[in-house]
């Protein structure tokens, strides 16, 4: 099998997977395409993150829009 | 009709406050202009009559008593009905919300009931949202004031339809990734993003929690900001309301902008996407003015477009399938299929890329306030591209990634978008005017400025001409 071919596999496989894990079994053998357009967008990453990006910025988890006077 | 259908809010409130316009005249022929236009138009999902009648009617009788409010008081406006009204449904635009009724009124809704304000009915939006115009829906989708053929923005769709129509003076819409400023950039009207937190959202049925913002969309920047004022302020009951009150957004309205710096982010529309060409000219133009009006113009610099679009992009799409995903998983042939192809991506979201998503963010706003030290505001385009046929799917697709208007609602700070003209074809083209969190009034300020100068805000459409097939109507 080619690279491409194993690749496909193991990218239907990981859908397969998601479907499962996510509840979505009816939903994906009602819309195979929606889904599998879902799975590709949301598979999509970040593209690039900046220079000063580190793994320790602390998440905008509880996002608030500060102002200058705030800090 | 046609001339109280174009009064400005400010105008009316004046002549109402003054004695010399009732507010029971007003509503009576704005409602008779939507019974008349908007079978063509479809801005409306429900129009209240007997609501409004009773409403102007107490307003007419208040102020005839001496009593007034504020300058909303017998204003007519109209809701996206995105917004809970006490006793009407909550459609949502979606076949799902059939049969909900809204037991309280939403606090921007309570808060223009004790402006004294007139309420119309409630407006057509995209399927929650999220999805786009389509023929699936129990509702029809609205259609683009200029030319009925081409989509008017969305989601905020009929609130656009209906300020430029003359159907409504003051519409509230709401904005996730660009929501207010879209309709408002398709239709040539005024549509403001506030700051994330300076409007409350109890009571709004949610798309993306921490990039959902309440705004509105007027046909004048004066009349943006006098609805602003009047819903916004601190409420305990959005976890997001800022504490602090809001600055006076009218008082330095007509101050214009001499002695403004103002940053343009050209590489947005210059390098990091193309734009239509006359999109770009008109920005160039519109960016001369402001110099020529007296504020130092000068080129700043952010990420990359597509770093905000993907970080808002992964945020979006995963609070927003954590709202609907029993909906999805359960019932999926209830939405219209370009919602639930909107809405599925965040099935597939990995938990990894939205932390990613949430410490980028983090760099993005720091990066977003440091700019805005050196300059009192930004301005960069809205849409890359001219509205598209509204029957043409895939073209309204690409109108999610060929906008400018994300970096907003991820950094959290104002945006505005106000026209810069008309293309050949006679539709509007717009820019956005953005700022610092909390500074609605600069931006106010700026947006006044240009829109006075340019005088874009002046022209209708030809609502007379509008009356024919239009190109969904199968």
């Amino acid at each position: 099998m080619s690279k491409d071919g194993q690749a496909e596999n193991a990218s239907a496989e990981i859908l397969q997977a998601l479907v499962e894990m996510r509840g979505l079994g009816r939903t994906y053998a009602r819309y195979p395409d929606i889904v599998t357009g879902a799975f590709e967008r949301g598979r999509r990453p970040i593209g690039s993150f900046p220079e000063n990006f580190s793994p320790l910025t602390e998440p905008a988890s509880r996002f608030t829009a500060r102002t200058e006077k705030s800090e | 009709m046609t001339e109280l259908a174009y009064l400005t809010v400010a105008q009316a409130s004046r002549l109402i406050r003054s004695r010399e316009l009732s507010p029971v005249a007003l509503t009576e022929a704005l409602l008779d202009r939507i019974a008349a236009i908007d079978p063509t138009y479809h801005a409306f999902i429900s129009v209240t009559p007997d609501i409004a009648r009773a409403e102007a009617k107490a307003a007419e009788t208040e102020i005839a008593g001496g009593r007034w409010r504020g300058p909303m008081h017998g204003v007519p406006y109209a809701l996206k009905d995105i917004f809970d009204v006490a006793g009407l449904p909550t459609t949502c635009h979606s076949k799902l919300r059939i049969g909900h009724r809204a037991t309280a009124d939403a606090t921007v809704v309570r808060r223009l009931r004790d402006a004294g304000a007139v309420l119309l009915g409630k407006l057509s939006l995209h399927e929650f949202a999220n999805g786009g115009p389509t023929l699936e829906l129990p509702w029809p989708a609205a259609r683009n004031p200029w030319n009925t053929d081409l989509h008017p923005g969305g989601s905020s769709s009929g609130c656009g339809t209906a300020a430029a129509t003359g159907m409504a003076p003051a519409t509230l819409g709401t904005d996730t990734g660009g929501s207010v400023r879209n309709p408002a950039t398709c239709c040539g009207v005024i549509g403001m993003k506030p700051t994330y937190g300076a409007v409350s959202r109890n009571g709004v049925f949610p798309l993306a929690f921490s990039l959902d913002h309440v705004g509105p969309i007027t046909r004048t920047v004066e009349d943006n900001a006098i609805l602003f004022q009047a819903i916004a302020g601190h409420d305990p009951t959005d976890p997001a309301s800022a504490p602090h009150p809001h600055a006076d957004c009218l008082a330095g309205l007509r101050q214009g902008v001499k002695g403004l710096k103002i940053g343009v982010i050209a590489h947005f529309y210059e390098e990091d996407q193309e734009p239509d060409p006359e999109q770009a000219t008109a920005i160039t133009a519109a960016i001369a003015q402001l110099a020529k009006l007296g504020a130092e113009v000068k080129p700043v610099r952010l990420s990359p477009l597509a770093r905000w679009m993907d970080c808002g992009r992964i945020i979006h799409y995963a609070e927003a399938y954590a709202i609907h995903e029993r909906d999805l998983q359960e019932r999926p042939q209830d939405y219209a299929a370009i919602t639930r192809r909107r809405m599925l991506g965040g099935a597939f979201i990995a938990a990894s890329e939205y932390v990613k998503a949430q410490q980028l963010r983090t760099v993005l706003c720091e990066e977003y306030r440091a700019v805005l030290r050196d300059v009192d505001a930004l301005v960069t385009l809205s849409s890359f591209d001219l509205p598209c046929r509204i029957d043409d799917d895939a073209a309204i697709a690409r109108t999610y990634e060929r906008q400018c208007r994300m970096p907003f609602n991820v950094a959290g700070g104002p945006a505005i978008s106000v026209p810069t003209g008309f293309s050949e074809d006679g539709i509007p083209l717009a820019m956005q005017i953005a700022g610092r969190a909390f500074d609605e009034a600069t931006v106010y300020r700026i947006a006044h400025a240009y829109c006075d100068a340019a005088g874009w805000t002046e022209r209708r459409p030809p609502v007379a001409e509008a009356v024919r097939q239009p190109v969904m109507a199968k």
